[in-house]
């Protein structure tokens, strides 16, 4: 066990000088920053060009909020996921800016399609990259378009049964989530209005 | 615009459909242009992703085993055929063209008929087609790559796909 005190002369007295210390705190908040920006500025884009009506950020915090009713396949599914981004999107985004996020994806920044779903009034798109981990969903389903992506990875393993979770309380998780969703709604309007 | 997208489709499909590995990208490409239809593509890479999955349970490990040796799934899908009986039929009467085809099983129950192909090479099995006729659903499926026929069955209670279902019947486990 390293004693109090020589743990407080590492911190206070050690032979780093001031600009050394700026310095390594400003590489660690690089760092940081990088880890928690890792998704690709195809997706995050989409944000800054005003094509978002809702945008939602889970951590692996507030994903374990979600399950609710704490499912296990659940939180497996979870456990590597480092923070998920879910956009709602607005009018101004059409399914040719579905098909051109998917080709971007995969021309500029390596993604490889998982699961291809198109049809005439449900399209779905799953792509993935492996370095760094990335999964980007692209969805059109009730006439609204979705966009979500996953840094981390998750656990394939657990999707089955967490589908047959769904499946067999399919309301009471929709309700859960939607309430869920709506308290963030809501937590985001109040922030709006004090800006 | 329109233009653009149909290019951007195209490309997105031409990629998703390189590989002329199974009937529907061999046959049916007429089907995977006509917006009526839906088209479910489940890449070589997803199933990749399988391979790194551990599991302690046997049963699942075989499942696991099995899906990970698929190359893919392509399924088209027409959920209001205007003529559901003369799309079984033709594309029925397209695979019959093609010798390599060898009939496995057939279920009619007087409201679908579904058939079950496939096409192998020496003991291994490279594709299983399933055709589906009905009143009011007309589909393809095809999965290829090095297909367990024992275990394909039990596919349908992993993926929650459309279609999947119609592989029960493969089923000969008195489980």
């Amino acid at each position: 066990m390293m004693n109090k005190k020589f743990q407080g002369q590492l911190l206070t007295s050690s032979a780093l000088t001031n600009g050394c210390r700026v310095y390594l705190l400003s590489l660690a908040l690089v760092m940081l920053s990088h880890v928690s920006w890792a998704q690709c500025d195809a997706v995050t884009d989409l944000k800054k060009n005003n094509l978002t009506s809702m945008s939602l950020y889970f951590y692996p915090s507030t994903l374990r909020m979600a399950n609710l009713e704490n499912n296990e396949e659940f939180n497996r599914l979870i456990q590597d996921i480092d923070k998920l981004i879910f956009y709602k999107m607005n009018r101004k985004f059409e399914t040719i800016d579905l098909y051109n996020l998917v080709g971007e994806l995969q021309s500029e920044n390596d993604f490889e399609e998982y699961v291809i779903l198109d049809g005439p009034n449900k399209k779905f798109y799953l792509l993935g990259r492996e370095k760094p981990t990335e999964t980007v969903g692209v969805a059109l389903m009730n006439n609204e378009h979705y966009v979500f992506d996953i840094a981390g990875s998750l656990e394939l393993k657990e999707i089955p049964k967490l589908y047959e979770y769904i499946a067999n309380n399919d309301s009471t998780f929709q309700s859960k989530f939607s309430q869920l969703i709506d308290i963030v709604e809501v937590g985001q309007d109040i922030a709006n209005s004090n800006h | 615009m329109k233009k653009l997208a149909i290019v951007t489709i195209a490309m997105i499909w031409s990629i998703s459909s390189m590989a002329q590995d199974n009937a529907i990208s061999k046959y049916f490409s007429n089907f995977v242009a006509d917006t009526a239809f839906t088209k479910v593509t489940v890449t070589s890479k997803m199933f990749s992703l399988f391979t790194e999955i551990d599991s302690e349970d046997e049963a699942e490990k075989e499942v696991l085993e099995a899906l990970s040796k698929l190359k893919g799934i392509k399924v088209i899908i027409n959920e209001d055929p205007k003529d559901p009986k003369t799309l079984y039929g033709g594309a029925i009467s397209t695979i019959d063209k093609d010798k390599a085809y060898e009939e496995l099983m057939s279920v009619e129950d007087g409201k679908e008929n579904v058939k079950f192909l496939i096409r192998d090479k020496g003991s291994i099995i490279n594709e299983l087609l399933m055709i589906v006729g009905g009143n009011e659903e007309f589909l393809i499926m095809s999965l290829f790559g090095e297909i367990d026929l024992k275990q394909i069955a039990k596919l349908s209670k992993i993926m929650k796909m459309r279609g999947m279902d119609h592989l029960k019947v493969l089923d000969n486990d008195d489980e």
